[in-house]
């Protein structure tokens, strides 16, 4: 019975959501007229591609519009599927509407396609009128200190996250939780969710969309009950979310903590009344966290703690993590100072912040080190214009300069932070950019169909969307059997086989 | 009933499904048919009428009204976005519930964020709001650019 609720939950939204896309489409401002039939090649099928898509089918819908999505995996929707954690179901709505989108007969899919490698930039500015980027941030950053590589149980968030959420491949993780002690290096909301999946109780998790290898991983080899989150600099510079610290104080048999030396340094009514609006709320609410006081009933713990660098990695004879060495950092900074400005994150960032030697170098002991940093972006083919030092791809508000016809959106053109909200709007921006390319061109290119013969040339099997629907079905049949929404396919080679082979 | 109003009435917590506390109102209210005029603003400024039925909220009545705004409503009205943003004049602020924490959590992350704005997906139509105007917000950047 409770399944059939989910279910007819999920119905619901869909019938909800098909209904919006539908009346998104008949919009009461006349679309771009073209001369021509626009031929658009997405590369990624992650929002920042998807709800590009959207805004393109909303305003090129009479011009006969062609998209064809390009997707590394055999299975669209990106960091949707694999970066939201499973116990953030609502997040994850949008995909009903990318759902909708893809189901679109103006839309093709071609799943398990890499771009760089099967087919080149070029070959797609050779067939497509406009080609975007969007295919996000594959990369990771490395704290670059001694013991980094040396040593077992050092991983990075990301991998941890998609173990979690099924990632293909991402079983043969090597992770051990059978140790008390974690610490999560790096304090944004992918370092709150780690610290949350590894304390939350089981049982919640059981019903969502979680892999089966992590869900047996939590359930019978999960003993960590101690989780620090160390954040670089100051509580003034928390990269979370209010709305993530806050479900992480909720979480039932769990106790958070904030040591409050944290805010001595400040007259919190005074700094409070200088900061901006989400700043002071986050800010006000940490304060607030620091005044607990420790709870006497046996509970795990998340520890937030700032001002701390890392300097070394250390370990034991069979080369597992055994701890990290930190330095103390402090605000250089008068915060008496009533000129100063705070009402910024820009700032409040730069404010100094110095090692503070008159405190002795610490040694945290954990038996897991994750590392949640950040991503980063990386090239996928040497003809796209890179700046390496912002690690973006050159543009100009998502208008690729130095290619005619390449555009991009989403964390390839602005950096890998950032969450719906700023890629819809990111979305709406590189869009007006091909509207005003486009309407000043007149030529028919071959689009899908040279593609299609190219990768048939080059024996690559791509999963179209009707393979995807064939891959969609068999996790939801096989979720439903142990009352998950999904059960995801675990390998690159169950997909292709669930989605080719019928 | 529309079906994002049901929808969005219930949540499955744990072992059940809860009826969502701050919509109980809608559905007291939805057994009646009356509708008033409410107005949206667009991006481009163009003021766009539209008839709400008491006891939806303003999510529903974009959606039913064709209401043509980029990107609104991405997590179907469950608090896990912002992008139903709206922007009201004070007077009209003034008199509504003021929002929970959660609202004001995904406000905190919205663009060009005023003292009056809203989440349209938590605002119920009452029949005091004929002819209100809601504002969707110009700006599509974040200042961080």
């Amino acid at each position: 019975m409770m399944f059939h609720s989910i279910k007819c939950i999920q119905k619901l939204r869909l019938n909800y959501n098909s209904s919006l896309i539908n009346k998104l489409k008949y919009s009461s401002k006349p679309s771009l007229q073209l001369g021509f039939n626009p031929k658009i090649c997405i590369v990624g099928s992650g929002p920042a591609a998807l709800y590009t898509a959207q805004y393109l089918l909303k305003n090129l819908n009479s011009n006969n519009i062609r998209i064809d999505v390009f997707e590394k995996l055999p299975v669209p929707f990106g960091l949707v599927r694999y970066g939201v954690a499973p116990d953030h179901q609502d997040v994850k709505n949008v995909i009903n509407s990318f759902t909708e989108t893809l189901k679109n007969k103006q839309v093709n899919f071609f799943g398990n396609v890499s771009i760089g490698t099967d087919l080149k930039i070029s070959e797609l500015l050779d067939a497509y009128n406009s080609v975007v980027l969007a295919y996000g941030s594959m990369g990771d950053n490395y704290l670059n200190i001694p013991g980094e590589k040396e040593f077992s149980n050092v991983i990075s968030a990301r991998d941890i996250v998609s173990m979690y959420n099924g990632l293909p491949n991402s079983e043969k993780l090597n992770i051990d939780l059978s140790g008390q002690q974690a610490v999560i290096i790096g304090a944004g909301n992918v370092a709150i969710d780690v610290a949350r999946m590894l304390v939350s109780p089981v049982d919640k998790l059981a019903q969502t969309d979680i892999s089966e290898f992590a869900l047996d991983l939590f359930k019978t080899k999960n003993k960590i009950e101690h989780v620090s989150i160390v954040a670089r600099r100051g509580v003034l510079n928390a990269a979370f979310t209010l709305k993530e610290l806050r479900e992480l104080t909720k979480l039932e048999a769990v106790e958070c903590r904030l040591n409050a030396e944290n805010f001595s340094e400040f007259n919190l009514d005074n700094l409070l009344a200088k900061l901006a609006r989400p700043r002071k709320r986050i800010t006000e609410f940490l304060y607030n966290l620091s005044k607990q006081s420790k709870s006497s009933s046996p509970k795990k713990v998340i520890e937030l703690k700032f001002l701390k660098t890392p300097l070394e990695i250390l370990g034991n004879d069979s080369k597992q993590v055994t701890g990290v060495k930190f330095k103390n950092n402090k605000y250089n900074f008068d915060f008496n100072n009533l000129n100063a400005n705070f009402d910024s994150d820009e700032k409040l960032n730069s404010i100094p912040i110095v090692e503070d030697k008159g405190k002795n170098v610490e040694l945290m002991s954990c038996s897991l080190l994750v590392k949640s940093i950040g991503y980063k972006n990386v090239n996928i083919d040497s003809e796209i214009p890179f700046d390496k030092k912002l690690g973006v791809v050159l543009n100009d508000k998502g208008k690729v300069i130095g290619k005619e016809g390449l555009y991009c959106t989403g964390w390839i053109k602005r950096g890998p932070r950032g969450v719906i909200v700023d890629t819809t709007s990111d979305a709406y921006e590189t869009a007006q950019k091909l509207y005003a390319d486009l309407a000043n061109i007149n030529l028919e290119k071959p689009g899908a169909a040279k593609i299609s013969e190219i990768l048939r040339e080059r024996n690559v099997r791509f999963v179209d969307k009707n393979g995807w629907d064939r891959i969609d079905q068999a996790e939801i049949k096989r979720g439903k059997e142990i009352g998950k929404p999904r059960e995801k396919l675990a390998s690159i080679d169950e997909m292709l086989k669930v989605a080719l082979e019928h | 009933m529309s079906f994002g109003l049901v929808s969005r009435l219930l949540t499955i917590n744990s072992r059940h499904l809860i009826l969502k506390p701050n919509l109980i109102n809608q559905v007291h209210n939805l057994s009646s048919n009356k509708t008033i005029n409410l107005f949206f603003v667009d991006r481009n400024g163009e003021k766009l009428k539209a008839k709400a039925k008491i006891g939806t909220s303003l999510l529903d009545v974009a959606i039913d009204n064709n209401i043509d705004l980029e990107g609104f409503g991405a997590c179907e009205g469950t608090l896990s976005c912002s992008t139903c943003h709206l922007i009201l004049n004070k007077e009209n602020y003034d008199l509504l519930k003021p929002p929970t924490d959660e609202e004001n959590d995904m406000l905190d992350l919205a663009y060009g964020l005023e003292p009056t704005s809203r989440l349209g997906c938590q605002i119920t139509v009452e029949e005091n709001m004929d002819g209100w105007v809601f504002v969707v917000p110009k700006e599509v950047s974040d200042a961080r650019g």
